[in-house]
């Protein structure tokens, strides 16, 4: 016992820390998580428009499962995503909302032109409002909105394909098979 | 202070009082995010809970600085937004509610006592009491020596001390 007893202590003590190994800080569970996104109505990217849209508002988007995916000419991890998000954009499953953060009009257009428009629709959130709404932190972000328009997923820094392989898609899935 | 100075300070074997000078020279840079807040207030009591609030507040883009010593962009803003909250008159926990309902509890250098976090506030308790009682346990034991020496080897102790 006397000689067990820190032992003990010591196996637990790298247990936790073995866990903390693997635990990277950077991930923040959203505070949003399967509550309802906060509502906003803003401006759309000029050039980028479809139709006759000139503002987007989630509520536009109530009925069916959708992606809201922050990024911004001056983010240099939004270069690396966009391959990902572009294939995923392709693939038509459903629509993708790119929330054009803190960004320069131009040079959000410019960025477009250079590596590609996969986005139905790119709000322009100029001074950050919305994205403190949505608790941005860290671009790019990627948020799985649901049928009712309520937050279900958040991803925190660049997309990659498995993330979108094994968490993202059958969530989408799921969620587009449930009926609300 | 001057180089030379602080030379002295340490030639003269008062290396503690250099160290002291440099510890204080530490903090008091730290002091100086506080004073170049540029922001414009109606009183001083917004400007007390606005400084109050910006030092409790994490900035999430640069995770171990409050929004006070952080210059990321988004610390910037937030600083914006909790100035004109402050300036509309907000309470304290008004405030805290809406950034913690955007970003979570971990926005909050000081958490909340909840199921979550729970182990973060006792664990320290947990750790004194086990502390304490491992202490008594393990070297509470151990009595001192017993004063068990003969008058004669007290005699032959003194005699040698003497010598």
């Amino acid at each position: 016992m006397r000689y067990l007893a820190p032992l003990v202590v010591f196996l637990i003590m790298s247990g936790f820390l073995a866990r903390g190994l693997w635990l990277d800080p950077r991930e923040l569970p959203s505070a949003l998580l399967d509550k309802p996104a906060p509502k906003f109505s803003i401006p759309v990217l000029t050039a980028s428009t479809e139709g006759a849209v000139s503002q987007f508002s989630p509520d536009d988007m109530l009925g069916q499962v959708w992606i809201l995916n922050v990024w911004a000419s001056w983010c240099g991890a939004c270069t690396i995503e966009h391959p990902v998000i572009e294939r995923l954009a392709s693939q038509q499953l459903l629509p993708i909302i790119g929330l054009n953060y803190k960004d320069q009009d131009l040079a959000a257009q410019q960025w477009l032109n250079r590596f590609g428009d996969p986005y139905t629709h790119v709000p322009v959130d100029a001074d950050g409002k919305v994205g403190i709404d949505w608790g941005v932190y860290g671009v790019p972000e990627t948020f799985v909105m649901d049928k009712s328009g309520n937050v279900r997923y958040k991803h925190v820094g660049p997309v990659d394909q498995e993330a979108i392989d094994q968490t993202i898609l059958p969530l989408v899935k799921r969620l587009q098979e449930s009926p609300t | 202070m001057s180089r030379s100075h602080l030379s002295e300070v340490v030639a003269g074997g008062n290396t503690i009082r250099a160290f002291l000078l440099v510890l204080v020279s530490l903090f008091a840079s730290f002091a100086s995010f506080a004073a170049s807040e540029s922001r414009q207030f109606d009183n001083d009591e917004q400007r007390a809970l606005y400084l109050k609030l910006i030092n409790e507040f994490r900035c999430l883009k640069c995770q171990n600085q409050n929004l006070a010593g952080s210059s990321a962009a988004l610390a910037g803003d937030l600083k914006d937004e909790i100035h004109s909250m402050v300036l509309d008159n907000k309470s304290g926990a008004d405030i805290s509610d809406y950034l913690v309902a955007r970003y979570g509890d971990f926005v909050r250098y000081r958490p909340p006592f909840k199921l979550t976090t729970i182990v973060l506030w006792l664990a320290p308790f947990l750790m004194m009491i086990v502390g304490v009682w491992s202490l008594t346990r393990f070297a509470g034991g151990r009595t001192a020596v017993p004063d068990t020496a003969s008058d004669e080897e007290l005699a032959r102790a003194r005699s040698l001390l003497e010598d």
